[in-house]
Formats: C-alpha cells, sequence, structure tokens
C-alpha cells in the first residue's frame, strides 16, 4: 500500500510542550481519524506537515515529496480545512474564488460553483456572514476544487451541530471513494472518527499512544468492571485508568489480559471515548502516585 | 440489497453486514450472479469506513458467499458453488430440526409434521 | 515573477472591496487634486494612497487570514516581496494617472472654471498654474514618494515588529525625519554645510520624477527582500 502521507521521528518542542518522536502513516485511499485531548499536539502536526510550524528533528512526507523542500507542489495537492475560516470574511464566495484560482494549477471554477450550490451557499454574501457550518463547507468547496488528492482538516466540526457534522462525514465518503485520494482529520469528537475512520491516531501527551487500522483498536481494549478485591494481583499493574468508586471499579484492559479473568468481573468492548478517557485518567493516577511517594 | 447499520450495536459493524448479507443471499432477496456495489461504494452508501466494507467483502468471499471477478467487481456466488451449497444445506438442516423440535412439543405425531410440511412443498 | 504579481492582485482584490472603489476614488482625487493643486493636492494625493492601503493592512490582520498564506501554494518570500511591490504600485499608478490629467489641466488652465473666481484661494492657484508647469509635478513626484515611503517603512516595521506598532513606527519615523531636517537646515544656515539650493531648484523635472520613483522602487524592493527574509523562517 502506498503511503500518501508519512511522518517518521517528527520533534518539536516549544515551551513547555513537547512533540516527541511522531511516527505515523496514512495508505492511499483511506480516512485516518487524528484524535486527542485538546492541547495533545493535533494542530501543531498538522502544521507541521504544511510547513507552517519548523521541527526540531524528523521526515514528513507527502505525496512521496519533502514537507520542507516540495511544500509548494504539496499545496497545489492539498486541500485544507481549519475550524475557523482563513478566507477574507469582507468578500463573497464569488470574489474569493477570483482571488484564488490564478494560484491553482487544476483550480476548477465550475466544480466550485457547483459545490457551492449543492452545499448551499450564496456565491454574492459576505462569507463572514457565513454560519459556523456554512464556513466549514465554503473551506471543503475550495479544497475540492483544485483536483486535491489529500485533505487535511483540523477540528472540521467543533461547534458545528450534528446535521452539519454528518453532511460533513458524507462529504469526506464520497470523496474517498476514489482510491487514489485520503483524507487526515482531527478531532476531539469520536464519534465522527468511529463512524467513517478507517485508521485511526491517538495522541497522548505529546506522544503516539496507538496508531493503525481503527478495527484493531477496537477489538483490541475493553472496559473492565466490579468489585476491587475480585482483580487478582498480576492483573493489577496492567489496568489503565483505574477509578475507584463506592460500589467497585472501572478501568481499561487489553483484550489480551482478559484471559483467566474470574467471571465475577464484567467486560464490554471499550470504544474510543473510553480509551481517550481512561488514558487521561491513567496520567492522573501516575501523577497521584508520584505526589504521594514524595 | 438493503443493509440496516445498527451503531449501538454489540455486533462489530462488519459483522452486521456479514451477517444480513448472508441471509439475503440465503432466502434468495440478493440473486445469485448478481453483481454486488464496489467496497468504497458500499462504503460511501452506508457511510462507514472503507476498511470495514472490506473486512467484510474478504470474510464473504472466503466463506464462498460472494467472488470476485478481476477488473469487474464483486459478485454473487453461482449457486452451484460448493461452500454455498453446504451452508444452506446447514442453514436447512437447522430449519428441519426446529420444525420437528417444535411441532413435537405442539404435540404432533411424526406423521402430522410430515403432512405440514408436504403442505409447505405443495404451496 | 509570477507568483509576485499574483499575490500583487490577491492583495488588491482583498482590499478592493473594503467599502472603497479604488479606481474611480483615485480617478476622483487625481483630477482634484490637478485642478487644485497646491495645499489642497497634497492633501488629495495624500488621501488616496491612506484609502488604498489602510483597508489592506486591517484586513490581513482580523481573523485567521493570515492562516491562507501557510495554505496557498506560494514561497512565504514571495508573498512578502509581492505585499511590498504592491504598496510600491499602489502609489506608483495613481502618481502617474495624476500626471497625465495635469498635464491638460495645465494647458487649458482649467482652473478657471472653478467659482469664486478672484477669491485669494484661487488667486494662490492662478499663481502656481503661471509658473511653469514643473512645479504642480514636482509636487505630485515628491508627495507621493514620501507617501510610498512611509507605508513601505510601516509594512517593513509592522511586518518584523507586530502591526500594533504601526503609530509608534510613524512616530519614530516622523521624529526622525525632523531631527535630520532641523539639524542640516541649523548646519545650513550657519554655512556648515554648503546646501546649492541653485541646482536643487534647477533639477530637471523628469530628472527628478524618475530618480524619486527609481528610489522608492530600489527601496521597495530592499525592504522587502529584508523582510522576506526575516519572515519567511517565522511560523505561522
Amino acid at each position: 500500500m502506498e503511503n500518501i502521507l508519512e511522518i517518521s521521528g517528527l520533534n518539536k518542542s516549544y515551551g513547555d510542550f513537547a512533540l516527541k518522536d511522531i511516527s505515523f502513516s496514512l495508505p492511499k485511499g483511506y480516512i485516518m481519524g487524528f484524535v486527542g485531548q485538546n492541547g495533545s499536539g493535533k494542530t501543531t502536526t498538522i502544521r507541521s506537515i504544511l510547513n507552517m510550524a519548523k521541527t526540531d528533528s524528523g521526515k514528513i512526507s507527502v505525496f512521496g515529496l519533502d514537507s520542507v523542500n516540495d511544500t509548494i507542489e504539496i499545496k497545489q495537492r492539498t486541500g485544507v480545512v481549519f475550524d475557523s475560516l482563513y478566507l477574507a470574511e469582507h468578500l463573497t464566495a464569488k470574489q474569493i474564488e477570483k482571488q484564488l484560482k490564478p494560484f491553482y494549477n487544476d483550480w476548477q471554477s465550475d466544480e466550485f460553483f457547483k459545490r457551492l450550490k449543492s452545499f448551499e451557499l450564496p456565491d454574492n454574501k459576505k462569507v463572514g456572514e457565513f454560519s459556523k457550518g456554512m464556513k466549514m463547507k465554503l473551506m471543503i468547496a475550495v479544497a475540492l476544487s483544485h483536483k486535491a488528492e489529500l485533505i487535511i482538516l483540523d477540528e472540521p466540526t467543533s461547534g458545528l451541530d450534528p446535521v452539519a457534522r454528518d453532511e460533513l462525514l458524507d462529504i469526506l465518503s464520497e470523496y474517498i471513494e476514489d482510491e487514489n485520494r485520503g483524507v487526515l482529520f482531527s478531532t476531539h469528537i469520536t464519534a465522527d472518527v468511529e463512524r467513517i475512520a478507517d485508521f485511526v491516531t491517538i495522541l497522548h501527551n505529546g506522544k503516539v499512544w496507538f496508531t493503525g487500522e481503527l478495527n484493531t483498536l477496537a477489538e483490541s481494549y475493553a472496559v473492565l468492571k466490579g468489585a476491587e478485591e475480585d482483580i487478582p494481583e498480576s492483573v493489577k499493574e496492567k489496568l489503565i485508568g483505574f477509578h475507584a468508586y463506592r460500589n467497585g471499579f472501572e478501568a481499561l484492559i487489553k483484550t489480551d489480559d482478559l484471559a483467566g479473568l474470574p467471571d465475577s468481573l464484567e467486560y464490554e468492548k471499550a470504544n474510543l471515548d473510553d480509551i481517550l478517557v481512561y488514558i487521561a485518567k491513567e496520567d492522573k493516577n501516575e501523577r497521584h502516585a508520584e505526589n504521594n511517594a514524595v | 440489497m438493503k443493509i440496516i447499520i445498527k451503531n449501538k450495536s454489540e455486533l462489530p459493524i462488519y459483522e452486521q453486514i456479514e451477517e444480513q448479507m448472508k441471509t439475503q443471499i440465503l432466502d434468495g432477496t440478493i440473486k445469485e450472479d448478481e453483481q454486488l456495489p464496489s467496497i468504497r461504494q458500499l462504503a460511501r452508501d452506508l457511510k462507514i469506513s472503507v476498511i470495514t466494507t472490506t473486512r467484510a467483502y474478504n470474510d464473504l468471499a472466503e466463506e464462498g458467499f460472494i467472488i470476485s471477478v478481476a477488473g469487474k467487481g464483486y459478485f454473487v456466488s453461482p449457486r452451484n458453488n460448493e461452500l454455498l451449497k453446504e451452508r444452506m444445506l446447514f442453514e436447512m438442516e437447522e430449519g428441519l430440526e426446529k420444525a420437528v423440535t417444535s411441532g413435537r412439543n405442539a404435540g404432533l405425531s411424526d406423521v402430522e409434521i410430515i403432512e405440514a410440511l408436504k403442505k409447505f412443498m405443495e404451496g | 515573477m509570477k507568483d509576485m504579481l499574483k499575490i500583487m492582485r490577491f492583495d488588491f482584490l482583498t482590499a478592493a472591496d473594503t467599502g472603497y472603489f479604488p479606481a474611480v476614488f483615485l480617478a476622483a482625487l487625481s483630477v482634484s487634486g490637478a485642478f487644485l493643486f497646491g495645499p489642497g493636492c497634497a492633501a488629495a494625493l495624500i488621501l488616496t494612497s491612506i484609502c488604498f492601503i489602510l483597508p489592506l493592512t486591517s484586513v490581513a490582520e482580523k481573523s485567521e487570514f493570515h492562516k491562507l498564506y501557510g495554505i496557498l501554494p506560494v514561497k512565504r518570500k514571495n508573498i512578502t516581496r509581492g505585499r511590498f511591490l504592491y504598496i510600491f504600485m499602489l502609489h506608483f499608478i495613481p502618481e502617474m494617472i495624476a500626471l497625465l490629467l495635469l498635464k491638460p489641466a495645465f494647458t487649458l488652465k482649467a482652473y478657471r472654471i472653478l467659482p469664486n473666481q478672484g477669491s485669494a484661494s484661487l488667486q494662490m492657484i492662478e499663481n502656481a498654474f503661471s509658473s511653469e508647469f514643473r512645479s504642480p509635478c514636482m509636487i505630485i513626484f515628491t508627495v507621493f514618494s514620501i507617501s510610498c515611503f512611509a507605508f513601505l517603512y510601516m509594512e517593513f516595521t509592522g511586518q518584523i515588529f507586530g502591526h500594533e506598532n504601526d503609530i509608534k513606527s510613524i512616530m519614530v519615523l516622523l521624529l526622525t525625519v525632523t531631527a535630520v531636517v532641523t539639524t542640516l537646515t541649523a548646519l545650513g544656515s550657519h554655512d556648515i554645510i554648503q546646501v546649492d539650493f541653485e541646482k536643487i531648484r534647477n533639477i530637471k523635472t523628469l530628472t527628478a520624477g524618475i530618480s524619486l520613483n527609481t528610489l522608492l522602487f530600489m527601496i521597495c524592493l530592499l525592504l522587502g527582500e529584508i523582510t522576506a527574509g526575516k519572515v519567511s523562517a517565522k511560523e505561522i
């Protein structure tokens, strides 16, 4: 499988935060969800891919091209959607089209206006007056109008109502019908990822916690519940994000580690939300342990 | 072909697709040799990931329910496909077993059960 | 370079719809400048420039518009260079139009159609018109050059130090210029520096015009290069 995006050994530190050794790849023809808590480094990674941020070390390649040296060619073939509009708000869609057209070798005006129509966006109204959902769709219309083979979206659905979110997922679904394209979208709305992503990369504290097929991840973890006393000693350290409450405990556990557990403990498949929540809880537990040890 | 995905179901989505397609192939809703939507088309129609539909089709192909024709796509296996036949026989036996058990529980004699069966065949 | 032209067009289109219609405004002011040269001309011409450029710079800072420069397939350096060229063109083109309009207005003594014939201000204009044609030309050259320099300078300091500091930068510039001019005048009046005013007065109009514009073009390129170098390393 050819990779449309490859990141290896990306390191970047700024302030008191750092991206550490980020590596993941997206094969052609698939959608990757990029998830993690706010502040885990998703936007910085995306900005690095677009050469909008400098990296300390590591290599990023898009379409097999280097993200720094060949950034212009990459941008010809990449569409970008951010969580806020990056176009001049006092202009109309028609005027914006005029502005952007000369920059792209493969700009298709009729495609752009066709999209505006199907997204129900007026072409003669100031885009600053669009609703959030309309602004998002405008950015998508732009992204889809220059034969982009890769679309990168950074929190495209934050602040959108369920209808707009659904519409976006539909657009991406249609886009990926062509197996030569790819989509990377970062979000903290895990439901969107579970619905449509083929691959997922989880970023936690600036590191990659998991990257691979979403189905694999879904089958790899379970939420374990029961009475604390029933947990065998050997299993205790395998629990992630252990949380005890009055009537029992909850924790995340790898399905591989479920073998041989007493029947009194119950488990159910973990979804992406669960995983993120328990990873965060694990952090908290570790911090408490450190504080108590001191 | 009608597939309905239940997001809240315990069953993974690819399994739901497999189950529903198998049922429809076995009961003839999807005809033999019928062309199926491509992996990506199906993903688009159901608004799910491509990898999920790929998994479903791969599993179904492995079990003999569908076949992949190079350059053309996926088709329902012809009825004389061995694996399919075996599976259908199995379904029949299951059905018969259930029929006999139910009939006996209802107090019918074996002869009455056979009569009922004949009626079905004629009707 | 093609990219820089694209950026210039882009910047123009961005500014073009901020409530102003540049071409009409510009032509109107240039014409009025040609009619009422003198203090009025200078004021009108400066106003034109400000009306052009302020909307551009203020728009660029609003919202997330700057992210677009990270997304477009253009070299960051060319974006900056294009911006500086744009500011230069914003002055050069109106300057040429003003000159073109001035010649017929001057020859035909267009001021005669103005009302209040015989008033003091009109007398001033008549006096100016009765002098050689070079005078209004020099005024146009000087005013546009000053304005152009001011805006190039503001863009330069704005990009490097942040546009919030624009006012400060202009203050610094004015103070420096005032200080320099005062010093030179003082030195001149005490004959420490010989300033040959005769020579200055006899500079040919055309020479003056071409030199000033060329000088400004050079400044534009220079500041553009420096800014491009400094800013392209910055993150978006």
